[in-house]
């Protein structure tokens, strides 16, 4: 007891000490900690929820399993064929850059060197050895990274691991997703959920990309799964893999900390007085966790990471207004390259508009959820030992009337989070649904449409009596027509900064495989980086020409290959695309990039250079 | 009583021919007979190994209690069998294969070329290949390594086909075997779980996966030591000559494992004399009697590399000592508890194994101790422990006494991989009995073993106790820019510092400034002078009888005087066709030689 005492004691003085040292510490001070120590702090906090979350589970591991598969493989079967189709249909690729290739770094350094540092120039040397000319911290929450670095440590260095991770995140979400709706309608809706979510094109497109909206898609889904499970048994032991969970989801996004918000008062309105005395040492860790997202947020939230002037040209109402709209005619798809599935909307709107008549006329009774859900455990798994006494004895059954307080609460969490989403979103001027870099942003919100696809497509088989295979039938049919918007990379393949990635990438894989040979000077040095590409910026080999030359009179390197872009009209290269007029450049290959601009890769060899004869 | 007396006959033949006799043949003796040798080693102890298994206790064969037994151990141990294959898998592609310590690596394969296609152990210091297999040999020298490994090599290659990388496979199933090997020593006295544990612990370890998946011997030598220990343990159990025998004949396999394994057989049979009955003396079989005699090749080899220059000191006394000893076994625990990238160890782990065999021997040798192994009583436990602490005690001194065994040396410290399991299963004891006595729960545990995967494997795949070596960058490069640009390696000869590097990767590779002779050449009375023009000859009567049609001259310069190896006569054309640095100070210069008249 005085144990528990001390517990919560010693939480609420680190709960103190994390606004303290997430908010006193000196900048350098911050920025160093936040860099060589970032690896660890979220290693740490995935292992104790991992112990946490184990906790909360009655059956063993096995027997876990075991009951899961018996009861859900087919749902793993239907997610496992819907990402690899997703895969063969849109082809893994980089397309919102810089963000992915940055992420990458991250992740390459977090693998290489354990610290979360973005290298925009880096010349790589000998077998294993690196000069990082440039680096800095990324704005971006270093979860994912991490998350990829792991892949890396089983693999090696590998940039295709960025691939991997997200198919295997879209795999889990897909079956999260299930989860959730199978909870409340039963599987056969669980998986029309599934249908349906991977029918979006931009779904598809973009966990075949290297981003991390898809794995924030995850975290939330997860968050909502755990929201669930407390709601429905309070417990120290559930709250804890809640609060465990929220410095996670933290490091997932941006916005995210924003579940923090949503999830806390939920807790402490229903954990009863005993409970907290059941939480475990991790309570105390919990805070802790939260340290390097205040400290994230304090070093990257400036007008550079916002690419804006002032606050007022980065966040505004009118953004806020504009943004807005331009989602609806997002989602609603205007045109068939936002990826969105317009009948799901107009669909989902409807499913909106029908549940909240239900719910004002009380509609909403006990006896609906008994035709959709046998009585379940915390996957929906309809067990022999979940019987129809368990409901008799009214425990803790999350669907009988004396828990209609519990589903509000669990409902307005979900909308607050989803609220403040929104919020964030639209308020910044980059939160532009049809802008085809901002697209991705929608991504969080396709749950919701799903959600209420699903509860009309209930409702209508329940109250007209109409046969569920014709809703299977629709939504197989939605996905034929619109994956091949992903397919043909209609979302991204406008987008200059890919199409001058692709045409270099593809062109030194073909004809200049060999990379240690060669230096690779780019305007965007950065995305060649984590290709283990020897990259410099035209800044860099200007200011730095000296420096540069010695790389090839020591003969670390042989020639140097300049992609530059060129200003169609004048044949000369743009404003940051310059080489020292010393450098005499032989022209390898041309493409046009865009209406006045083509890409132009030269060579250049070095006269004390003994270059060879290919 | 027969027994033992034709078997102490034996010994002393034994001895008599191992260290008093053959004085000027020794070499040739060596280098020609260890082939069968260890053929003869292998077969009876496969063959003994299969009488344990099959036989039952009356002597016959029950096939369909061998085909139960069988079934048995893969239901019971199918998970670790699995898991052993899975991490050796993912561990190719952590920690891509290469050959990392050099020249030791290459000598190894050449060692195993010479044993697949003469039969007899020697190094190849440089060939000049002909056409349709045919091999000019220029030099070529005893190795002082221990000839199993590239015994087991050989075979490998008899079935593959010679190939230097299949030394890589050879290393990759004895890397399976450790992992399995270590889960099933714990599991005999903690179960399958703590097995499991440990297995995932071994395979974390970044000098583990460096060195699977190199050329080295270093793992096959960990590997016969834990199946000494599994078969001691086993002996102790069973308490049979049948056990006895191929306890006894692992000893000359182990022995040539690596040059200190040797000190096994101080343990073996002086515990064989005490625990085996004296009623089962009487079942031992004739291949006890020649055990003995296998063991020839190492009192052999101990004799011809009793010199300084194998052993890269001036004096061996030097060389060899107890001062030595403390030195390094300091170093030896700065290696173990450092946190240093390079070294390529896990500290949490040597913490956790120090804590674990304090408890250990506490517990085992308090007399109210209830410790057993297995279905051993608690003085075979004790007299197994013993053992145990015995072999690494015995290796300990032997390492450390020898002036270059520095741990901290990143050349080094692969030698230090035969002392993981003991770490491994002393942290995996200090857990377990955190587990049973505090709670510890074990799901802990087994995701913590998991995590430590992840965090320490990109040591190992960074490379990043080896890049830092100069030879292995040169050998690199060099061999990337040949695989590259000159494919064909029957087009040329190559003319390098160190031909041997090349030679069992199949290139025809010579030196033109070859070190004077050392002890181990065969041709003592050579000078430097007339290696290097009996050399150029060669080369000149190769290119002029159209067997190869240029040289690729590879030279490692100093950077800043550019300054040549060695002059080229006249007659021979230089074109130098790319330099790279490939270390600090120091380019790799690529020429093609032609010969003009």
């Amino acid at each position: 007891m005085i144990l528990s005492y001390i517990n919560i004691i010693l939480t609420i003085i680190t709960v103190f000490l994390s606004f303290f040292w997430g908010l006193k510490l000196p900048e350098e001070t911050m920025r160093k900690l936040y860099i060589d120590y970032i690896y660890y702090i979220l290693l740490f906090n995935v292992i104790f929820w991992i112990f946490s979350f184990i906790r909360t589970r009655k059956k063993s591991f096995i027997e876990d399993i075991a009951s899961y598969w018996k009861n859900h493989k087919l749902a793993v079967f239907i997610a496992l064929i819907l990402v690899v189709l997703g895969t063969i249909v849109s082809k893994p690729d980089f397309r919102i850059l810089a963000d992915e290739t940055n992420l990458l770094t991250v992740s390459q350094a977090l693998y290489e060197n354990r610290e979360c540092k973005n290298y925009t120039s880096v010349l790589y040397y000998y077998f294993g050895f690196k000069n990082v000319i440039r680096a800095e911290l990324d704005k971006r929450p270093a979860l994912f990274p991490l998350t990829v670095s792991f892949l890396h440590s089983f693999t090696g260095y590998r940039p295709e691991n960025i691939f991997i991770t997200n198919i295997i995140t879209a795999f889990f979400t897909l079956l999260f997703l299930y989860h959730l709706i199978n909870y409340k309608f039963g599987k056969f809706w669980g998986i029309c959920s599934m249908l349906l979510l991977s029918s979006y094109p931009i779904f598809v497109l973009y966990y075949t990309s290297g981003g991390f909206e898809v794995f924030n898609l995850l975290f939330s889904l997860i968050l909502f799964w755990l929201l669930l499970m407390f709601i429905k048994e309070p417990t120290a032991i559930n709250a804890e893999a809640l609060l465990l969970f929220l410095p996670l989801i933290s490091q997932t996004r941006y916005e995210s900390v924003t579940a923090v918000i949503c999830v806390l008062p939920v807790i402490f309105l229903l954990l009863t007085k005993s409970e907290y005395l059941k939480f475990s040492y991790k309570l105390i860790l919990t805070p802790l966790f939260f340290i390097p997202v205040i400290w994230l947020r304090l070093l990257t939230f400036n007008m550079k990471a916002l690419e804006a002037e002032d606050k007022g040209s980065a966040f505004s109402f009118n953004f806020f207004k504009a943004n807005l709209e331009k989602a609806g005619m997002f989602f609603i798809g205007k045109d068939l390259a936002f990826g969105a599935v317009p009948i799901v909307t107009y669909i989902a709107i409807v499913g909106i508009i029908w549940a909240t008549i239900d719910l004002m006329i009380k509609k909403n009774t006990a006896s609906e959820y008994e035709n959709s859900l046998k009585y379940s455990d915390d996957y929906g798994n309809t067990d022999s030992e979940y019987d129809v006494s368990r409901k008799e004895k009214n425990t803790n059954d999350f669907h009988g009337n004396k828990d209609i307080m519990k589903q509000i609460l669990f409902v307005v969490s979900l909308t607050l989070f989803y609220i403040f989403h929104a919020v964030i979103r639209f308020a910044f001027w980059g939160g532009d649904f049809t802008m085809r870099t901002s697209s991705r942003l929608a991504i969080i919100f396709l749950p919701l449409f799903v959600y209420f696809t699903i509860i009309f497509c209930h409702k209508l088989c329940s109250k007209f009596k109409i046969r569920e295979s014709y809703i299977l039938l629709g939504v197989l049919t939605l996905m034929f027509v619109y994956l091949p918007v992903a397919g043909q990379n209609l979302g991204v393949r406008d987008l200059t900064l890919y199409r001058e990635f692709r045409a270099t990438r593809e062109y030194l894989k073909e004809y200049l495989p060999n990379k240690n040979e060669y230096i690779l000077v780019a305007d965007r040095s950065n995305l060649y980086v984590p290709l283990k590409y020897n990259s410099i910026s035209f800044d860099y080999l200007n200011d730095r020409f000296n420096t540069v030359s010695n790389n090839f009179y020591n003969r670390t390197y042989s020639y140097l290959i300049v992609a530059q872009l060129i200003k169609k009209d004048t044949n000369m290269p743009i404003p940051g695309c310059r080489v020292p007029k010393e450098l005499k450049l032989k022209t390898l290959y041309e493409t046009q990039i865009m209406v006045d601009q083509y890409l132009r890769i030269s060579e250049c060899y070095f006269d004390l250079n003994k270059g060879m004869n290919k | 009583m027969k027994n033992i007396v034709i078997f102490s006959f034996v010994g002393i033949l034994a001895i008599i021919l191992g260290f008093l006799q053959f004085d000027y043949l020794l070499i040739d003796l060596y280098t020609k007979t260890v082939f069968y040798f260890h053929s003869i080693t292998l077969f009876f102890w496969i063959i003994c190994f299969f009488k344990v298994i099959l036989f039952n206790n009356e002597g016959k064969i029950e096939k369909e209690v061998f085909y139960t037994k069988i079934k048995s151990f893969f239901e019971y141990h199918w998970f670790a069998l699995i898991l052993s294959v899975l991490l050796m898998i993912l561990g190719i592609f952590a920690c891509k294969p290469d050959f990392r310590i050099l020249a030791d690596e290459t000598n190894l394969v050449s060692d195993s070329q010479t044993l697949y296609e003469k039969r007899e152990c020697y190094i190849v210091y440089s060939s000049l290949n002909r056409n349709l297999g045919e091999k000019r040999l220029i030099r070529i020298g005893i190795d002082k390594r221990p000839a199993f490994f590239p015994y087991f090599l050989s075979l490998v290659h008899t079935v593959l086909g010679y190939k230097a990388e299949n030394v890589f496979i050879l290393n990759f199933i004895f890397g399976v075997l450790s992992l399995f090997l270590i889960y099933y020593l714990i599991q005999i006295y903690k179960g399958r779980f703590w097995g499991i544990c440990g297995l995932c612990c071994l395979s974390a370890y970044p000098i583990f996966l460096l060195y699977a998946n190199s050329a080295g011997f270093d793992l096959f030598n960990m590997f016969c030591s834990l199946v000494l220990l599994v078969l001691i343990y086993k002996f102790i159990e069973q308490r049979k000559a049948s056990f006895a025998e191929v306890l006894l004949l692992w000893l000359p396999i182990i022995g040539q494992s690596r040059y200190e394994s040797i000190l096994s057989v101080f343990i073996v049979l002086p515990l064989i004399f005490y625990w085996l009955p004296k009623s089962e003396y009487s079942k031992l079989t004739y291949k006890t009697w020649l055990f003995p005699l296998l063991l020839l090749p190492s009192a052999w080899l101990f004799r011809i590399t009793n010199d300084p220059s194998f052993w890269q000191v001036d004096k061996l006394e030097e060389g060899f000592g107890l001062n030595w000893l403390c030195n390094n076994t300091i170093q030896a625990f700065v290696f173990f508890l450092s946190g240093e990238e390079a070294y390529g160890i896990i500290p949490i782990l040597s913490i956790l194994g120090i804590i674990g065999f304090i408890i250990f021997v506490l517990d085992i040798f308090r007399k109210e101790t209830n410790l057993s192994f297995g279905c051993l009583d608690t003085k075979s436990t004790r007299l197994f422990v013993v053992a145990f602490l015995l072999f690494y005690f015995l290796h300990s001194i032997a390492k450390f006494s020898y002036s270059w065994t520095d741990f901290t040396d990143v050349i080094i410290s692969r030698q230090s991989l035969i002392f993981l399991p003991f770490i491994v299963i002393m942290a995996i004891h200090f857990l377990s009995e955190c587990n049973k006595k505090y709670g510890l729960k074990k799901s802990y545990c087994a995701l913590s073993a998991i995590f430590l995967v992840f965090i320490y494997w990109p040591d190992a795949g960074n490379n990043c106790g080896v890049k830092t070596n100069e030879l292995y960058n040169e050998f690199k490069e060099g061999r990337k820019y040949l695989q590259a640009y000159f494919p064909n390696k029957k087009d040329y000869i190559c003319i390098v510092e160190r031909p041997g590097l090349f030679v069992p990767l199949g290139y025809s590779a010579i030196s033109l400034n070859s070190d004077l002779p050392n002890a181990n050449n065969k041709n003592p009375d050579k000078t430097k002078e007339e290696y290097k023009n009996n050399n150029l000859k060669l080369i000149v009567d190769f290119y002029k009888r159209k067997i190869c049609s240029y040289f690729i001259l590879i030279q490692n310069i100093d950077k800043k005087t550019k300054e040549p190896l060695f002059a080229l006569p006249d007659g021979f054309k230089e074109e130098v066709l790319c330099e790279y640095q490939f270390f600090p100070e120091r380019l790799l210069r690529f020429s093609k030689i032609t010969i003009t008249d």
